[in-house]
């Protein structure tokens, strides 16, 4: 910033300062570089264990492959069970999209009702809803097995997605709600005075303005669903049925001698959604912020 | 028919604090009405009610014959244009127009002319496909306006919608909602229009009435002329006119029809008026506009001449500010551009002499600041 004011004016000292500034620079992204690369090198060497053979990976030190050999991934894809993890992936959309679904709509609604509208008890209802958020989840976990026993939806995808219907994802509710309280009223104002009632109001002003918060929600939801490891190790028992986090598991405990490119090579495939997802909506995330940057 | 009716209308906010007192007044269909005062003194606050944005805590709005408390904004036949304009930051021009038609169900094409009628009338046709950060402040303005005049609205609600302007655009809008006023009453569609604003120039200059408020009270509800002539008290007499009217303490004395003021050490007989005075010797508070200070001019009947300082002096161009010292007071006079010489050789702290056109005086109770004049 101050390099190209400086740089403008004339004499010696710009010149010097200009020096200094670029030497500021290269150390700042030096730095910053390393760091990044530190903090990457794990995500490089699973890129490169996956083309490695077991006998590789035990003894090499560095994380470039000898040979780029894809048989670790069709073998991995394959897995020791009766199904492909074409099967898995498809399960895990199964549970992640209709979640996703059932998060956003739960989630906006109750926030709106939170940062829009005055009802009784509900600044005692929101703390409550706070504090539920401070509740480690495993806590959660007996009681509901047990609740969701009763309602007989063991070995469905159910457990997993109907909690999400309550907007019980307190955090997402949470973001929502402080998001909401800074947009100005005014807008919703004059859409009252252009006759709207509370529901058009959410459809055409509110989620259009909380565009790049329900961003966040849903890519959020993807990813922590899409690790999610526990939630379908407890309630689903059929093969059939299990997602990609719990086939990576049983990909290593199946066999006698476990193929470690193969579960690598399947790590790294797991990985892409996420990734892919978040690339996606991070144009959306800049773009958000932007559009609702208001004119005064 | 869409007359504005505020009958008792008092507003107290959730956490007590009463914003608006007991208020009664009529604004006439077609009629141009400013609302003016300081900062705070809740014209937003009964604008919002009349808008039904805000809840009525006690007293009767109606507009036209229909009592509306209750009834929610959209039934209410009003539209309003915000101070930060309220676009939706994410539709286009053309959408944000059609919007609030299209919530009424009304037939595409109805909503398209309508649009492109207001687009014409306001010249933002070839802003229509962009979004509202791609305007400026001045084109947002009158998309805000635009929005407003689609819905073909009884009652038109203005919230000091020019005050983001600069200076300069500031006063061609005036001039331009003043004539879509006037085009609007022409054209047969006559529209009730209340302003709301704390500049006195815009309220001058724009309203067919003026309503000046304080702390929730009306002051005076007239015409900008008798607002000027016959301020009601001490408040609306130095808000109105710029600058400000001179307030000074005097001392009246009656004796019969004789009336004589004594002020800065001077005294004069005034001519006579009618002034709703008891007793014979009573202090007052004597205002008398800038332009009724003369300086150094030769003597003319009913005219005090009182020697005092210079304090400093202000060139606007056409007409000079010229501000002296008596004592602690300080008087101001306005002086046309010609008679600037009278003043500018002067320096701060010399000496000269002021003529107060007493005829021209407005006498306000001390206490009350109520005007004695009996008219009021
Ligand atoms: N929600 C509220 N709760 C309590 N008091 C309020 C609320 N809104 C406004 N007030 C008070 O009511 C009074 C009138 O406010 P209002 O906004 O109507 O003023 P205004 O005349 O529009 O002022 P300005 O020219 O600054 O816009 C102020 O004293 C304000 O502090
Ligand atoms: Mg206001």
């Amino acid at each position: 910033m101050s390099a190209t004011t400086s740089a403008t004016g004339v004499g010696a000292v710009d010149h010097y300062e200009v020096r200094k500034e670029r030497l500021n620079t290269i150390i700042r992204y030096t730095l910053l570089i390393t760091m990044g690369l530190i903090m990457l090198y794990p995500l490089f060497w699973l890129i490169g264990a996956s083309f490695k053979s077991n006998a590789e990976i035990f003894t090499e030190v560095g994380f470039w492959p000898s040979r780029l050999d894809f048989t670790p991934y069709i073998k991995g894809w394959k897995t020791s069970t009766e199904y492909t993890f074409t099967r898995y992936f498809f399960n895990s959309f199964l549970i992640v999209i209709p979640r996703i679904i059932v998060t956003v709509i739960s989630c906006v609604l109750v926030a709106y009702a939170f940062a829009r509208f005055d009802f009784w008890g509900k600044k005692i209802l929101f703390s409550i809803m706070v504090a539920t958020m401070m509740l480690p989840q495993i806590v959660l976990r007996i009681p509901q097995y047990i609740m969701f026993q009763h309602f007989d939806m063991l070995d469905s995808y159910t457990p997993l997605i109907l909690p999400s219907a309550f907007a019980t994802d307190t955090f997402f509710v949470f973001m929502l709600v402080q998001f909401l309280r800074g947009i100005p009223r005014d807008m919703e104002e004059a859409a009252q005075m252009d006759g709207c009632n509370s529901l058009q109001m959410l459809w055409y002003i509110i989620v259009p303005l909380l565009k790049p918060a329900i961003i966040s929600v849903i890519v959020f939801q993807f990813i922590w669903t899409m690790n999610d490891f526990i939630g379908p190790l407890i309630y689903l028992s059929s093969v059939d049925k299990y997602p990609v986090s719990l086939a990576l598991k049983i990909s290593i405990g199946a066999t006698e001698e476990v193929e470690w490119g193969s579960v690598i090579a399947i790590s790294v495939l797991a990985l892409l959604p996420s990734v892919a997802v978040f690339f996606a909506a991070q144009k959306h995330f800049v773009d958000g912020v932007a559009s609702t940057g208001l004119k005064g | 028919m869409a007359s504005v009716t505020l009958n008792k209308i008092a507003k107290v906010y959730p956490n007590g604090f009463k914003a608006v007192h007991d208020i009664d007044f009529k604004i006439n269909d077609g009629e141009f009405v400013v609302l003016v005062g300081p900062s705070g003194c809740a014209k937003s606050t009964l604008l919002r009610m009349v808008a039904g944005l805000e809840s009525i805590t006690s007293g009767e709005l109606k507009i036209g014959d229909k009592v509306v408390n209750r009834a929610p904004p959209k039934d209410r036949g009003a539209a309003m244009v915000f101070q930060n304009y309220a676009l939706y930051p994410h539709m286009k021009v053309r959408e944000n127009l059609a919007f609030g038609l299209k919530l009424q169900g009304l037939p595409k094409d109805e909503v398209a002319s309508r649009v492109l009628d207001a687009a014409k009338l306001l010249e933002i046709e070839t802003l229509l496909d962009r979004f509202p950060r791609q305007l400026s402040g001045g084109q947002s303005q009158r998309v805000a306006v635009g929005r407003a005049i689609v819905k073909k609205p009884q009652v038109f609600l203005f919230d000091e919608p020019l005050s983001n302007l600069d200076a300069k655009l500031r006063a061609s809008m005036r001039v331009r909602i003043t004539e879509l006023h006037q085009q609007l009453k022409a054209a047969g569609l006559p529209c009730t229009v209340i302003y709301v604003t704390h500049d006195q120039v815009e309220a001058m200059t724009m309203g067919e009435r003026i309503c000046v408020l304080k702390e929730g009270r009306i002051q005076q509800f007239d015409t900008p002329s008798m607002l000027y002539n016959q301020p009601a008290n001490t408040f609306v007499a130095s808000f109105i006119g710029s600058p400000e009217m001179n307030i000074l303490d005097a001392h009246l004395s009656v004796n019969g029809s004789d009336r004589t003021v004594t002020l800065l050490g001077g005294s004069s007989r005034l001519p006579e008026t009618k002034l709703s005075v008891h007793g014979t010797e009573l202090p007052i508070k004597l205002g008398l506009r800038p332009e009724n200070v003369l300086v150094n001019a030769s003597d003319e009947r009913d005219v005090l001449w009182i020697d005092c300082e210079i304090s400093h002096i202000e060139y606007m161009g056409s007409e000079v500010f010229a501000y002296f010292r008596v004592g602690d007071a300080t008087i101001t006079s306005r002086l046309p551009a010609s008679q600037a010489a009278l003043v500018s050789a002067l320096k701060r702290g010399d000496k000269a002499r002021i003529g107060l056109q007493l005829l021209h005086s407005h006498l306000f109770d001390a206490e009350t600041g109520v005007n004695l004049n009996s008219t009021h």
